[in-house]
């Protein structure tokens, strides 16, 4: 017992080290750093590098370490969030995600994708309690994050810059009259931010031994929840859910075996959200500010294709390639389309009413399954099994989400984040009904009217088909004056509510039809792979979904089709930049989200 | 949900018709700050009932109250005899209370016509079937999901109510003469200030409301726009639309107001006609500080 | 006038990005026509989270390149391989395998790492009539995807019983941790079973995600269920992990892990002492075929080899060994695959394939312990 508390403390610490630095960005720039994962890594990679390679003093590699990190987080500033202060956070949200990929290809490229061994430059075994034995690096984790809090907490409260910045993080437009240097400040909140999480790269590197470019991002994603559920913008609540976190996941893994650990770190993400948002010692506002200036990112009006325009697009499509194209070009086709749905299932959600999803891979896999498990093991007709994927996708989602809908903003999206996570992991857990990690084998083709649908061109033309059939959804509902409803939830939530409308009932809506779409698409992806395992829906999916539509433009449909063929078509014909591929969709992103919010296939509002 | 009916209306006699909206002993703090200490007072049908009072009185958060943006750690507020200080702000406009905000929200990114329309789309009985239903858990999806079908299908009878709709549209916007129907399609982030307060203001009428709740409509307005929304206000009252209107223009309040309410630091200290509270010491008192009112007493 | 000159730009780019794709489409290289290089399509991680298994495949690659070319390739002919960059991601993986089938230069497949990405593209390759050397895939529904599914790797059901047996020599009583994976998984079946054959007791048992980086939670459950083993069934950088958090939760009893290569070794440090594992080969074996391979690999890169590298040389110099047999053409493969008793392996000595398109046979691995960073034969 003694010993699952005290691993879970000490591994709690971990997320707390990077937490830190989440939270105090999130308090004084109100913005969910998804690069701080990014950061942590680059510091352990670094670390290793002076202590490894430069045989550096491990005070030394520290101080250079947290010197790196500083100017990095100075540059993630600079770059993608101050220039996006005066748009709705989620824009500093996604520029940020551009940020990480960038950096953790780059360290991929400058490193080498190796696994390697941290030196074990602290005792990692010279005390124990009873049977459990700790060390020096364990006691000063705990003395960094304990002393975080009283130093920055001391800082914070008694210096000048110190107090510039809690000005700051409470009212930068006040903050700014009153002439405190709001750039500066955030630009120092940053450094400091991204220093302490290169320090705890350097730690948390030493605790685990095993490092690679790759493990930011895990990292970044367990601090998120510890931050959460500590109360994003309080730092003694990120040392606090971090510990707290670290707890409950030890005893968890202790009874129920390990494979519940995503599970039990997003189900408790997500209870945070739904009981009490603020979580342990944060506070969520009451009143959100007044939107004058229009949302961010539905701002753009989508270019209205004229019906024979359309016509001719589909003409195109349907009558000439599978013409001219050959096997693999429609293979590359048939995953744009695929794509293409997927994006389509946030045209409405996200793009209309401005509830960003970063989960989307959850109702695809939910469609998935349920569509291989009836056709496949229960020999439902394929047509019958599409649509109860859909409708499977659209109902399960619209469960898990339900709680979600009364919080806004970037609430609801870290709430999609989980519930993605959340249903993937339990769909891993769920042995009996999806075969767990083994996967589903032998998925059938698609089978219409007794004929076999296995050839590029026939399965090409299967997903135009149902790509049309969810446009042809989309496209009405958004032109129809439930559209107009959920573009007014999009634009102001509690002007809606004023005029005698639920939000929550409409972004559950919206949601539900988005669900809906995701898992007809799903349903295609299984029955061409003819395999489907949990981990092929991963946070990345979800992400590159949402790319899409921003690329394309969020609130156009057609703009979501555009979007798959630039992202997921392009890399096809751009095989030849192997090495660049990511960090080339990271640039492409922050650069789009920076210079051209509203996508490709839309003019600015 | 609770619907208890005072005594005062069940009797109500022939003379004094039941107030549309009753507030007594409201309270509301945020932290340590007493914002709303103990507020009551009545509405009558028909009233126009100005909230004045110095910045940081409360005026506003006595809104927020009555409208449901807030709920109160004590009191209550009636609508007709129905107790509604615990209902969510959609509830109370579907209940009849409609409401402008102190900065002015209107859905920027949508048309002009469609502020309005979403102003009216609660009360559309053939394209939100099922209204009863949607108040509670689970059963609120059979009319979410006939609103979807039918937005998706578009019958005959829903495409009438959508035609009847936009002529109201056109109807509200006239209202303000040539400042909004011109403008009609043009999305509301592209309007002038006064325009987009106008927007919001007929965005709050087209829910045809029992009780309309106005925060500072003048703010940011010059001379010639403020006579303008003056204008407006008395044809409405004209029309019998009863008000509760929070201003810091005082020439505007004692024109209009049927009644005025002073505020500070959280308490009614004055209530009355515009010309008995114009007179009141403990008003004069509230706006200018106390050694001034002193002076003048002093010097008279 | 913008908006139509913008729908102008975009129809532009569709067609000509669909222009560019035929262009690109069209077979590079030549046909088998009995000249020129001899081509395998390889279909790995290049970049992404499991880049790393792609760097091995290829030092093992390059290395077999070398030696088969300068044996004169495939009847004098060049061996050469197109590597394509699928991230392991069956999105990429598919298109992928369609455009290997459609250059007929390339006479067989390499790959991909993961399960997903493997039995994802399976049909294409399966339809099309090319080998797909799934080398790395051992869950054994990977061969059931069709006749032209191979694996070198050996069945676990074969695999995972002869090391039980092994294992059984060093402890009666087992705690058990393993890769919440479809191979974890299938294994830790396989593991139960025979254990409670051979009268094994499993003190604990608990599955943990891949990702997991901290196991000392699971070890110190496993330290409580007074073990003799503690066994992990993971591959090297777990089994790294786990060896070096051991000991600070207290964990005394041995650890034997399903996999431990040069790779966890270096990983671990000092706290690869004493671990357990078997193998079919390991560095130091005596055997000279172990010996010729890693001294050439050692010469090199300079290091020792891990698993995946040898997995990537063996699966490479099997299929030269098939098209040399049947003939260099994708039939050819197929039936010098089918038909050959003595393909080459440094895992295995020479093996054939059986019915099931998996090698029949195979030698049983030794108990290996590590002794001052090195891997020698282990006495239970």
């Amino acid at each position: 017992m003694i010993d699952t508390l005290l691993a879970g403390i000490i591994h709690g610490n971990t997320y707390a080290l990077v937490a830190i630095g989440l939270s105090l960005i999130f308090g004084v720039s109100n913005v969910v750093n998804f690069a701080q994962g990014s950061v942590f890594a680059a510091g352990t990679m670094s670390g290793w590098w002076l202590i490894a390679e430069q045989h550096w003093p491990l005070w030394a590699a520290i101080a250079g370490v947290c010197a790196f990190t500083a100017v990095l987080g100075l540059a993630v500033n600079l770059l993608a969030v101050q220039p996006l202060a005066k748009v709705p956070p989620i824009a500093a949200l996604l520029a940020t995600y551009a940020v990480s990929v960038v950096l953790d290809n780059l360290s991929q490229v400058v490193f080498g994708p190796d696994t390697r061994r941290f030196p074990q430059a602290l005792d990692t075994l010279n005390f124990h309690v009873g049977g459990f034995r700790f060390g020096t690096l364990d006691v000063v984790m705990f003395a960094v994050s304990v002393g975080c809090i009283l130093l920055l907490g001391g800082f914070l409260k008694f210096t000048k810059y110190g107090q510039a910045i809690r000005a700051t993080a409470q009212d930068s437009d006040a903050a700014l009259q009153m002439g405190v240097p709001v750039g500066r400040v955030r630009n120092l909140s940053f450094m400091l931010a991204s220093a302490l999480g290169g320090l705890a790269g350097v730690l948390v590197g030493m605790y685990n031994s095993n490092i690679s470019p790759s493990s930011g991002t895990a990292a970044g994603l367990t601090a998120f929840t510890a931050a959460t559920l500590g109360g994003l913008g309080s730092l003694p609540g990120a040392v606090l859910g971090g510990l707290a976190l670290g707890i409950v996941e030890a005893f968890g893994i202790s009874y129920w075996g390990a494979g519940v650990d995503n599970l039990i770190i997003f189900g408790v993400l997500l209870l945070v959200l739904w009981l009490r948002p603020g979580g342990l010692l944060g506070k969520v506002p009451l009143i959100s500010a007044e939107p004058l200036t229009g949302t961010f990112l539905g701002g753009g009006r989508p270019i209205r294709l004229r019906w024979w325009q359309a016509l001719a697009l589909i003409g195109v499509a349907a009558g000439v390639v599978p013409w001219v194209a050959d096997d693999y070009q429609l293979t590359t086709g048939t995953q744009v389309l695929i794509f293409a749905i997927l994006a389509l299932s946030l045209t409405l959600v996200s793009g209309s009413a401005a509830q960003i999803s970063l989960g989307q891979a959850g109702p695809m896999a939910v469609g998935a399954y349920t569509s291989a498990l009836l056709v496949g093991e229960h020999g439902w007709p394929f047509l019958a099994g599409l649509f109860a994927a859909g409708l499977a996708a659209a109902v399960v989602g619209t469960v898990l989400m339900s709680p979600t809908w009364r919080l806004s903003g970037h609430y609801v999206s870290i709430a999609t984040l989980g519930i993605g996570a959340v249903t993937v992991a339990a769909i891993l857990n769920l042995d009996w009904l999806t075969h767990g990690p083994l996967g589903i084998t032998a998925i059938p083709p698609p089978s219409l009217f007794g004929h076999q649908i296995i050839t590029p061109t026939e399965t090409y033309l299967l997903d135009l088909t149902v790509l049309l059939v969810a446009l042809g959804l989309v496209v009405r509902l958004q032109k129809s004056f439930l559209g107009t409803v959920w573009s007014a939830v999009g634009a102001d939530e509690t002007a809606l509510g004023a005029s005698g409308l639920r939000p929550a009932d409409y972004k559950a809506l919206a949601y539900a039809v988005g669900a809906f779409v995701a898992g007809l698409a799903g349903s295609l992806l299984a029955h061409q792979y003819s395999y489907l395992d949990p981990t092929m829906f991963s946070p990345e999916l979800s992400m590159l979904a949402l790319t899409i539509i921003v690329l394309g433009g969020m609130n156009s449909p057609f703009g979501a089709v555009l979007g798959a063929v630039v992202l997921v078509g392009a890399p096809e014909v751009l095989r030849m930049a192997q090495d660049a591929r990511l960090l080339t969709y990271g640039v492409l992103l922050l650069l789009l989200i920076r210079f051209r919010p509203q996508g490709l296939w839309a003019r600015r509002a | 949900m609770t619907a208890e009916r005072s005594p005062a209306s069940a009797s109500a006699s022939a003379s004094a018709p039941a107030p549309v909206l009753e507030v007594a002993g409201l309270a509301r703090s945020f932290g340590a700050v007493r914002a709303v200490n103990g507020v009551s007072f009545q509405v009558r049908q028909g009233e126009v009932v100005s909230v004045i009072g110095p910045n940081g009185s409360g005026k506003t958060t006595t809104l927020n109250l009555l409208g449901g943006l807030l709920t109160p750690d004590s009191g209550e507020i009636r609508l007709h005899g129905r107790r509604i200080e615990r209902l969510p702000a959609e509830r109370r406009a579907e209940l009849g209370i409609a409401r402008t905000f102190q900065n002015g929200r209107v859905f920027a990114s949508l048309p002009v016509a469609d502020n309005v329309y979403v102003g009216q789309y609660a009360k559309l009985k053939r394209t939100r079937p099922f209204p009863r239903l949607r108040h509670l858990p689970v059963l609120r999806w059979l009319p979410l999901l006939a609103e979807l079908l039918l937005a998706l299908v578009q019958p005959p009878t829903v495409r009438r109510e959508q035609s009847e709709a936009a002529a109201r549209t056109e109807t509200q916007l006239a209202r303000f003469g040539t400042r909004l129907l011109p403008r009609a399609d043009h999305r509301a982030h592209t309007l002038s200030y006064a325009n987009r307060r106008r927007t919001e203001i007929a965005r709050a009428l087209a829910l045809e409301p029992t009780l309309l709740l106005l925060d500072e409509p003048t703010a940011g307005m010059n001379q010639t726009e403020t006579a303008e929304v003056l204008d407006q206000l008395l044809d409405l009252k004209a029309e019998g639309q009863t008000i509760v209107l929070v201003e810091h223009k005082i020439d505007l309040v004692m024109t209009v107001s049927d009644r005025v309410i002073v505020m500070d630091e959280g308490q009614a200290i004055a209530a009355g006609t515009p010309a008995e509270v114009r007179d009141d010491e403990r008003v004069v008192e509230a706006y200018l500080g106390r050694r001034r009112a002193q002076r003048e007493e002093a010097s008279r | 006038m913008i908006s139509s000159k913008r729908r102008l730009l975009i129809g532009a780019l569709t067609t000509t990005s669909l222009l560019v794709l035929a262009a690109c489409g069209e077979g590079s290289g030549t046909s088998a026509d009995g000249t020129g290089p001899v081509y395998f399509g390889v279909s790995a991680p290049v970049t992404g989270q499991y880049a790393e298994y792609g760097k091995f495949y290829k030092q093992g690659f390059d290395l077999a390149l070398d030696q088969i070319n300068a044996d004169g390739g495939v009847n004098g002919r060049k061996v050469k391989l197109k590597w394509e960059d699928s991230q392991s991601d069956p999105k990429q993986s598919v298109p992928i395998a369609q455009k290997f089938v459609n250059d007929k230069s390339i006479i067989a497949e390499l790959g991909d790492f993961s399960s997903p990405a493997s039995m994802a593209a399976s049909p294409v390759y399966e339809r099309n009539k090319l080998v797909q050397y799934g080398f790395t895939n051992s869950s054994p529904k990977f061969t059931l995807g069709g006749q032209y599914m191979w694996s070198p790797g050996i069945s676990q059901a074969t695999a995972e019983v002869q090391q039980t047996d092994e294992l059984a020599k060093f402890g009666k009583k087992v705690a058990v941790i393993y890769q919440n994976t479809d191979w974890g998984k299938q294994v830790f079946e396989i593991f139960q079973e025979r254990a409670e054959k051979l009268g094994l007791t499993v003190t604990y048992s608990s599955a943990y995600l891949p990702s997991t980086t901290d196991f000392r939670p699971l070890l110190i459950k496993a330290r409580d269920s007074k073990p003799d083993l503690v066994y992990d069934i993971g591959y090297d950088n777990d089994a790294a992990a786990i060896l070096t958090q051991a000991p600070k939760a207290g964990v005394t009893a041995k650890i034997f892990t399903e996999q431990l290569t040069a790779t966890g070794i270096k990983l671990a440090g000092e706290s690869a002492e004493g671990a357990l594992t078997t193998a079919t080969w390991f560095p130091n074996s005596t055997e000279p075929r172990v010996k010729a391979f890693t001294k050439a690999f050692k010469a090199k890169y300079g290091h020792v080899p891990g698993a995946f590298e040898v997995y990537a040389y063996d699966a490479l110099t099997q299929l030269v060994h098939a098209a040399k047999k049947g003939g260099a053409t994708r039939q050819g493969v197929y039936q010098g695959l089918k038909s050959s008793a003595d393909l080459p392996s440094v895992q295995y000595g020479k093996f054939r394939f059986q019915s099931d398109r998996r090698p029949a046979d195979p030698p049983t691995p030794v108990a290996v312990i590590v002794k001052n960073g090195e891997q020698v034969p282990a006495e239970g």
